[in-house]
């Protein structure tokens, strides 16, 4: 259908139009018209010589933006237009689109979709609208209301965009069911296993714990009665102890009187080898004696063969002086002298004879008491060399006596090293003992801490509180000990 | 309490928390990327809406250019300021154009709209037009 007017004058209420015939360049974008908003774009006309002439426009419907942003079921749209521009759009005034239409304010419906809910739009909502893309959620449907620009940059209408997702949302419902489903589903069965192992676990807990039990039990039996032996041997090693130091005061005892034997013996060694020299000194000496009384004999011997001879001489003179005698009274007066002569030598003779006779019978008895004095001499050796060999094994016993004494010493002292040692070593197993008594009252306090633990985790694992703790048997266990 | 409970009730109340914590945590980021999704195309559909409006506007630009630049609109033009007859240079420009926007109405099935505007020179500053409008 052609139709032509001629002579209207776009001047007052066409911006475009005013706007090219002064810059002479293209413009383009929405400007209302008569029968509303529209799209144009104007092109400017020059002739050969460059001058200009005037402008074609080319007008498009806003419906087909209208239609091309609703292209699915779930999307619809309304636009409202700025109330301002109501005396320009002429024709869209006069329909009875106008008198029905809802408003926000400055801002009138010009068009819509079937199923745009209008009812949820709000002016707070709208007013954002206006200015920049404003959205809003409301149960399945979602709103974005956003300005529509003139060529210029004015806000002419506000577009509202209604969105359907529902379907969004039942999607995301799935989803979270298909998340949510498994998971709870992995987690049951996680807590199944938990439980299943756990109780496995606990069944393995509570063997242990009596196996803890039993054997903390038993620590505390052994415990008790380490603590007892001990006791004891600490008893023992103290009666021990306390013998030994008396033994070892009476070992010292003994050494000392040990000692002075051997001191004894020494100095009765020394005087026995005195005595044995002095014994051999006397031998010696007697025996020099005998040699000497001997020689004194012989001497003798010789002494009486000499008085033998001189009394052999006297009695030889005294037969000569008789012989001369009877000659002298033969001879008479002449031999009267001579007779006096004879007689003196027969005196003299005989003087000789009887002096010849008292020394022999002194050289005889000299004799005797020499041959009593070699025999007794000789009893005096004989009884010196006895005693010497009296004196000898007093010495040898004398000797072998210190000698044992030494031997009988050193044996004390190492018996007193020893005695000493195992005083030390008694004292030492004393020492050791209240240690291990010690020792075994802390073992039997930590065993009856181990029983009290024992006994909460028993406690803990079976949940009921037991009369007769073995935390309580532990503890007078402690107290036996004590 | 038993033992086991004890034990139990920890790792369970731990995974059931871990398991509703994950869920809101999963929850929410479905919620999130649904709502990140519908802002996205909300923002699209403005995005689309204002292309549209240009790529409709640049159209309708090409087509007034097209007729701007034809020697027989300027033809007409020059008909009308010669003789200042708006009904003389109409002629020109039914006779020459309106066949092509027939045309091409009947080919694309879309009514085109024109409007072939004269400037009236003796009226200036004021600036009055005239127009001869073809559908």
């Amino acid at each position: 259908m052609w139709s032509k007017k001629r002579g209207d004058d776009l001047s007052s209420f066409r911006n475009t139009i005013i706007s090219i015939s002064k810059t002479k360049k293209p413009i383009l974008g929405i400007e209302a018209g008569r029968s509303g908003l529209v799209i144009r774009g104007l092109a400017p006309i020059f002739d050969d010589n460059n001058k200009y002439l005037g402008d074609v426009e080319s007008i498009h419907n806003m419906n087909n933006i209208y239609l091309s942003t609703k292209n699915l079921d779930k999307e619809d749209i309304a636009v409202y237009m700025d109330k301002k521009l109501l005396p320009i759009t002429s024709k869209f005034k006069m329909s009875n689109i106008v008198e029905n239409a809802k408003t926000f304010k400055d801002f009138i419906f010009v068009s819509k979709s079937d199923n745009f809910n209008e009812a949820l739009v709000t002016n707070e909502f709208f007013d954002k609208g206006k200015i920049k893309p404003t959205s809003f959620k409301m149960n399945d449907l979602t709103y974005m209301a956003f300005p529509l620009h003139s060529f210029n940059g004015e806000t002419v209408a506000v577009m509202v965009y209604q969105l359907n997702v529902a379907e969004i949302n039942a999607d995301i419902r799935y989803l979270k069911l298909v998340t949510f489903i498994p998971s709870l589903l992995l987690l049951l069965i996680g807590v199944f296993l938990l439980w299943l192992i756990s109780g496995k676990s606990i069944d393995k807990i509570n063997v242990s714990i009596e196996g803890l039990a039993d054997g903390a039990h038993q620590v505390t039996s052994a415990s008790t009665q380490v603590a007892q032996a001990s006791q004891e041997l600490a008893e023992s090693a103290n009666e021990q102890a306390s013998s030994l130091e008396e033994t070892s005061a009476s070992l010292e005892e003994f050494t000392s009187m040990i000692k002075q034997n051997t001191d004894s013996s020494n100095h009765a060694q020394q005087l026995a080898s005195d005595a044995k020299q002095a014994a051999d000194l006397g031998f010696k000496s007697m025996l020099k004696m005998t040699d000497a009384i001997s020689e004194i004999k012989k001497s003798s011997d010789e002494t009486f063969g000499i008085v033998k001879t001189i009394e052999e001489i006297a009695f030889q003179t005294n037969l000569l002086a008789l012989n001369a005698a009877v000659e002298a009274a033969r001879a008479g007066d002449a031999g009267k002298g001579f007779a006096v002569v004879a007689e003196e030598v027969r005196s003299l003779a005989q003087r000789s004879a009887e002096a010849a006779k008292s020394t022999a019978s002194l050289i005889t008895n000299s004799v005797e008491n020499a041959n009593n004095g070699v025999s007794i001499t000789k009893e005096v050796v004989d009884v010196l060399n006895q005693i010497s060999e009296g004196i000898s094994k007093v010495n040898d016993i004398a000797t072998e006596i210190a000698s044992a004494s030494n031997e009988q010493s050193k044996g004390i002292e190492q018996i007193n090293i020893t005695v000493a040692q195992m005083n030390k070593v008694t004292q030492q197993n004393a020492a050791n003992s209240e240690e291990g008594a010690a020792s075994a009252e802390e073992l039997g306090a930590q065993a009856s801490e181990v029983m009290r633990f024992v006994d909460d985790l028993k406690r803990m694992v079976e949940g009921v509180k037991d009369s007769k703790s073995a935390s309580q048997i532990s503890t007078s266990n402690q107290k036996r000990i004590s | 309490m038993k033992f086991k409970t004890k034990i139990l009730l920890t790792p369970i109340v731990m995974f059931c928390v871990i398991f509703f914590v994950i869920g809101i945590v999963i929850s929410t980021l479905l919620e999130k990327s649904k709502n990140k999704q519908i802002e996205d195309r909300l923002q699209l559909k403005v995005i689309t809406v204002n292309q549209d409006i240009k790529r409709v506007s640049k159209k309708a630009l090409s087509e007034s250019s097209i007729f701007a630049g034809m020697p027989e609109v300027k033809k007409a033009y020059k008909k009308f300021y010669e003789t200042n007859s708006v009904k003389k240079g109409s002629k020109i420009l039914f006779d020459n154009v309106a066949s092509v926007i027939k045309n091409a109405s009947e080919i694309t099935g879309k009514k085109r709209k024109f409007i072939f505007i004269y400037h009236q020179l003796d009226h200036l500053p004021e600036c009055g037009q005239k127009s001869v409008v073809m559908i």
